[in-house]
């Protein structure tokens, strides 16, 4: 085995040109591979998180009923018991009773559909940050019936800090919800959807406005440890009454999305094969060449008495050591440059940044770490070479040694 | 003479040759089918963007593009003129009110765009009344007033062909309103967000409510071909001072920016790969020359010169290159083409992709141009990686050469 090896490695280096220039594609197929994955992996991770933290939680605890149709008739009576169940849960980071309703909101002559965001103000900043991206005003306290609303929002409903607004919608058991609201705060948001369309009030305004009085559309909850998601569901199902309730995961309310990733890398993936096949050609020829150059060689050996098996292992030793040197040096040069741009994400500007806004997303690129999609690089390498050199290997095998030394072959 | 040895060449060694080829074939392929879906998707989005949102060129007053106020509306006798001076070059046009609203049923309420339209004339500007699924396109044979609106919003709504919901919004002086319409069409696009928005009455029904005066409206779209549409646009811009004219690439910045943010991720990939042949490319070509080193020295010896035994290298490189892409070229048409009129159905992500507007089956499609780039990339790549080979060949002396 040893023997083998030394074997191998020599041989490897009677041709330093090839080999550098093997290793060189492998080197460059990882690098590019290990740097895509990260980066799609990583707004994938990015566009989920965002969604769990700030849109829908890990859990959500609705009525039966609301997912389907969200509409108030299909809220929740949030129950003592219901309360003491989440206050008491040691695994919840964040426990977020809301109440959300799309309205008619209007300011003179100027009409905008919205939906209004009943929060609880301290419980939305742990959330989605909402306090830092004030950039007039103040923030929604406990108190008072003051809204926040989204600069683009203000700025075509022509709304200044103090200013009020006229909402107009549906409340509870189809009575008719108005109101007229003071603007207390404009925000700054990234994602336009929300910038153009969302009000946050304080829970009581919101309970006071649709009529809702005890009631929730839906309670979010964040998890402290994701690990504990399937524990925690199953407790809050055998907790709850379930033809009353509904304990939904972020995965199924999070679909669309999941889907929109799930095709993304669907693709992100194709290509990546792509890359790889074009390389894994490169290193069936590389084997094809170390083979048929040494068919001479290989056959006066044979002639002395070493088994083609042999051979074959000393060829297939080769190879992998090629494949295994160009991943290690391919993921020792991109794990810096990925481990910095995960430090650093990078910030998206100009037309493309108008573009993230559109899809409501937030105009960054993150790179994601992801050990798992790192040594499938190294794997992929490694099956690849073995792969490449199945068909040279097995020419070894069928060589009519005789006739090669004599020189008919 | 040259071509035909660099010909030859590259037969000598058949399957070190096929193997070059088919690594060239196989990822030109990959990349360029990967591109066509690509290419597929945003090109729906843009046609039915175009088709059934927001048309080749829109004209609205100077105000209302800053703030979308109701009371900005222009009277159709303004633009008529213009108009007819460019009527051959118009396809159709269509003029519109425009206001936001609530839609409420028993079951529940959503915000929605509400489009007040004349029915001849929106149907040749936008193809919502091809995408009806289930009743008519006003058939105004009813006394209520009707309302036409997408799935997704019935949906939402509870609601059924036939139901009546109450509308309100507010009118010209800012008192809120409330229209009870009846649904007599329920659309359905290739973009579930468009149709939970757009809803459509008749303009006739909407204008008094708002008491926008008869006649005025707040948008004109207009269906204009592609190479009349600067003329056009140039045309109309100068006739009304006071209007804004938009092209639609203007209404919708974003649209533009897709197209060429696919043709750039499209070129990067094809760059990743061809960069990755090289490699194949270089090691092959140089084995090659290793092996002809007896022969390249004799025919050097012979008194073939430097030059022309540089350009059969580099041939017999770029001929690898050409076959290559020929062949990937040739594949990627073949499928391009048959599952372009196919189409990939895409089930298990239908509901995100028609959130994105593309419908759940994918079209693959790719301009011309891109398979005559492509191989113009590949023959340069083939020159690139020819170098090397080239400048081994020369470095050899051919004295020691042909000794041993």
């Amino acid at each position: 085995m040893k023997q083998t090896l030394i074997f191998a490695w020599r041989n490897l280096w009677r041709n330093k040109r090839r080999t550098l220039i093997t290793i060189s594609s492998i080197v460059f197929a990882v690098i590019i591979a290990s740097f895509m994955r990260g980066m799609q992996l990583g707004s994938y991770d990015k566009m989920l998180n965002d969604a769990i933290k700030s849109t829908t939680g890990h859990l959500s605890i609705m009525d039966k009923d609301f997912w389907e149709s969200k509409t108030l008739i299909n809220s929740l009576e949030y129950t003592v018991e219901l309360d003491s169940l989440i206050a008491s849960d040691p695994s919840l980071s964040i426990r977020a009773p809301q109440i959300s309703s799309g309205c008619l909101a209007s300011s003179g002559r100027n009409t905008r559909g919205v939906l209004i965001m009943g929060v609880d103000p301290e419980v939305e900043d742990q959330r989605s940050g909402l306090k830092g991206k004030i950039v007039e005003g103040a923030y929604l306290s406990e108190e008072g019936s003051g809204v926040v609303i989204g600069g683009m929002l203000a700025k075509y409903l022509h709304l200044k800090v103090g200013d009020s607004l006229v909402v107009l919608g549906q409340g509870y058991m189809g009575m008719t919800a108005a109101a007229e609201l003071e603007v207390t705060g404009i925000f700054d948001h990234p994602m336009s959807m929300i910038d153009k369309r969302f009000i946050y009030v304080n829970l009581n305004t919101a309970r006071d406005l649709f009529f809702m009085e005890g009631r929730l559309t839906s309670v979010d909850l964040v998890l402290k440890d994701y690990n504990d998601l399937d524990v925690t569901m199953d407790k809050y199902i055998s907790a709850l009454d379930t033809t009353v309730y509904d304990v939904r995961s972020w995965k199924s309310m999070n679909k669309v999305l999941l889907q929109q990733i799930e095709s993304d890398n669907f693709f992100g993936i194709i290509i990546i094969g792509i890359l790889y096949l074009v390389i894994g050609f490169g290193i069936f020829g590389t084997v094809l060449m170390m083979v048929m150059e040494r068919k001479r060689e290989f056959s006066v050996m044979m002639a002395l008495g070493l088994r083609p098996g042999r051979l074959v292992r000393i060829v297939l030793a080769e190879t992998i050591m090629m494949g295994m040197i160009g991943a290690l040096i391919g993921l020792a040069l991109s794990f810096p440059v990925i481990y910095y741009f995960h430090l650093n994400p990078i910030p998206i500007t100009g037309e493309n940044a108008e573009f993230y806004r559109e899809f409501n997303l937030e105009p960054i690129l993150e790179v994601a770490i992801k050990p798992v999609s790192l040594f499938w690089q190294f794997l992929i390498v490694l099956i690849l070479s073995i792969v490449a050199a199945i068909g040279p290997v097995n020419s070894i095998s069928k060589f009519n040694f005789v006739s090669i030394i004599r020189g008919r072959e | 003479m040259i071509g035909r040895l660099a010909w030859r060449n590259v037969w000598r060694n058949r399957l070190r040759s096929l193997v070059v080829v088919l690594a060239i074939a196989s990822g030109l392929f990959g990349t360029l089918f990967v591109a066509a879906i690509s290419r597929g998707m945003i090109i729906r989005i843009v046609q039915s963007t175009i088709d059934n949102d927001i048309s080749d060129l829109q004209i609205h007053s100077d105000k209302y593009v800053i703030s979308e106020e109701l009371i900005d509306v222009f009277p159709q006798s303004q633009l008529q003129a213009a108009i007819d001076k460019n009527a051959v070059l118009i396809d159709a046009y269509s003029f519109r009110v425009k206001v936001e609203a609530m839609a409420t049923s028993a079951n529940g309420s959503h915000q929605v765009t509400l489009l007040g339209i004349d029915k001849d004339a929106e149907s040749r500007v936008t193809g919502i009344h091809d995408l009806v699924v289930e009743g008519t396109y006003f058939d105004t044979k009813t006394k209520l007033k009707e309302i036409c609106v997408g799935r997704k919003l019935v949906e939402e709504l509870e609601v059924r062909l036939g139901s009546k919901i109450v509308l309100s919004f507010a009118d010209v002086e800012g008192d809120i309103m409330y229209e009870s319409f009846k649904i007599t069409g329920i659309y359905k696009s290739s973009n579930s967000e468009f149709d939970k928005i757009n809803t459509y009455v008749l303009s006739d029904d909407l204008i008094p409510i708002l008491k926008t005066g008869e006649s005025n409206y707040h948008e004109a779209a207009f269906r204009i071909s592609e190479s009349a549409l600067d003329q056009v646009y140039s045309s109309l811009h100068e006739e009304l001072p006071g209007y804004e004219v938009m092209r639609w690439f203007e209404i919708n910045k974003t649209l533009r920016a897709m197209s060429s943010m696919m043709d750039l991720f499209t070129f990067v990939m094809v760059l990743i790969v061809l960069i990755a042949l090289i490699f194949g490319v270089i090691n092959t070509m140089l084995m090659v020359v290793m092996e002809r080193r007896k022969e390249l020295g004799m025919l050097r010896a012979l008194g073939m010169n430097n030059f022309s035994i540089g350009r059969m290298i580099v041939l017999e490189t770029v001929l690898l290159g050409i076959i290559g892409s020929i062949v990937g070229n040739v594949l990627t048409y073949i499928s391009v083409s048959w599952f372009g009129d196919r189409g990939i159905k895409y089930a298990s992500a239908a509901e995100g992709l028609e959130q994105m507007g593309m419908g759940d089956t994918l079209y693959p499609e790719l301009g011309a141009y891109t398979y005559i780039a492509i191989t113009l990339l590949v023959l340069v790549t083939a020159l690139i990686a020819s170098i090397f080979p080239v400048r081994r060949v020369f470095r050899q002396n051919i004295a020691e050469t042909l000794r041993n």
